[in-house]
């Protein structure tokens, strides 16, 4: 697949007016109050980037639930539980939408060049499929969205001006229910797995924490830049993000999932 | 003949600003400068950056998928986590948390 502009449109009219039905919220947040005066025209930029990576990483995991979604049905999971997760790509479309606004209010989109079939790790075939949504649901939601929710709080406790803060507020309040849904997934399903199906499991999470650890690793090496002058730049500062991200992944992720007796690595419960 | 709908654009990319590619299992980024162009500037891309891990590793990394890590840092509000020691923090709804206000 050649490699695609990541850019986002919207119908209008009839489909765009039961959208807003579905999510009131979104209209309703205080768009076009963002004065670009008051800030530097490189913080600017660095929101306009900033806005642009975040609907593309929620545009992401709008996928990754799709994904999740459909191997849930595959699963015959208990039909509350799937229509639960039915709710969470519509959230990551509010989100990628929130995010691609606030980028726009900033001066425009960045440009981000992607490609569409390489967005996720997908199910592994090879495994049932109970086993293949548990694997997608412990990465992607037990230590994802589990992981991110005390980040995008944090974020959302440090942002100052009324629009990021809203749109944050929105984030962090559809993300608790995704952050939750993994662990009851798991407390349904774990009487089925053998003890070779929890190291299967383990070993997703494994990897998916090793790469967490990578990113801690390279946002710490970064030199620490003055604070910003930007009203739409209200962002955690790096060492209380790292500080948080470790002990949220302690409690949040590490924990949760040994008392499920996933055998995790070591390297996974190091506290880093 | 049938008329096809048309749609407007919610997000419009600026090309050649702060350029990134997710290809190949691989990422770059143009290190367009984000502000002043020293290496203490690099936060958004070291944020957003790597995403794509090899296939044989997971590190594809969805949990990145949900975070708005700091771009850099950029509140000089040292009041972000306010004098608790995080712990309320973790992973707690806001002030007021609603679990559900958008159905229907």
């Amino acid at each position: 697949m050649p490699a695609e502009l990541f850019e986002l449109e919207m119908l209008g009219d009839a489909f765009e007016r039961r959208y807003r039905k579905m999510r009131p919220e979104v209209e309703a947040m205080p768009w076009g109050t963002l004065d670009l005066r008051t800030m530097s025209a490189a913080s600017q930029l660095s929101a306009r980037k900033a806005w642009t990576g975040a609907a593309f990483q929620e545009h992401r995991t709008g996928v990754a639930c799709a994904a999740a979604l459909r191997a849930l049905i595959e699963a015959r999971a208990p039909l509350d539980l799937i229509a639960l997760a039915s709710r969470f790509p519509l959230d990551e479309m509010v989100h990628v939408e929130l995010c691609a606004r606030m980028a726009m209010e900033c001066g425009g989109g960045t440009e981000i060049v992607h490609d569409p079939d390489v967005m996720i790790v997908d199910g592994d075939p090879s495994l049932s499929p109970l086993m293949r949504a548990a694997e997608m649901i412990v990465r992607f939601f037990c230590v994802g969205e589990a992981l991110s929710i005390p980040l995008i709080r944090g974020t959302w406790k440090a942002s100052r001006h009324p629009l990021p803060r809203a749109i944050l507020g929105r984030i962090v309040r559809d993300e608790a229910a995704h952050g939750t849904f993994g662990f009851t997934f798991l407390d349904w399903a774990g009487a089925r797995f053998s003890d070779e199906d929890r190291a299967v499991l383990a070993r997703g999470a494994d990897r998916t924490i090793a790469a967490v650890h990578k990113q801690w690793d390279r946002i710490r090496d970064n030199p620490r830049p003055p604070p910003s002058d930007g009203d739409a730049l209200a962002w955690m500062r790096t060492d209380e993000y790292l500080a948080l991200a470790s002990r949220s992944m302690q409690r949040l992720v590490v924990a949760p999932l040994l008392e499920r007796g996933l055998p995790l690595s070591a390297a996974s419960t190091a506290v880093t | 003949m049938r008329r096809y709908l048309t749609s407007r654009k919610v997000l419009a990319a600026s090309i050649g600003v702060a350029t990134i590619t997710y290809v190949a299992c691989s990422s770059t980024d143009s290190g367009t400068p984000t502000t002043s162009g020293d290496a203490g500037t690099d936060g958004p891309q070291q944020i957003v950056g790597n995403l794509m891990g090899t296939p044989q590793d997971s590190s594809l990394n969805l949990f990145e998928g949900n975070l708005m890590p700091p771009p850099f840092d950029a509140a000089p509000n040292d009041a972000t986590l306010d004098a608790d020691d995080g712990a309320a923090d973790d992973g707690g709804a806001l002030d007021a948390p609603s679990d559900s206000p958008s159905d229907g």
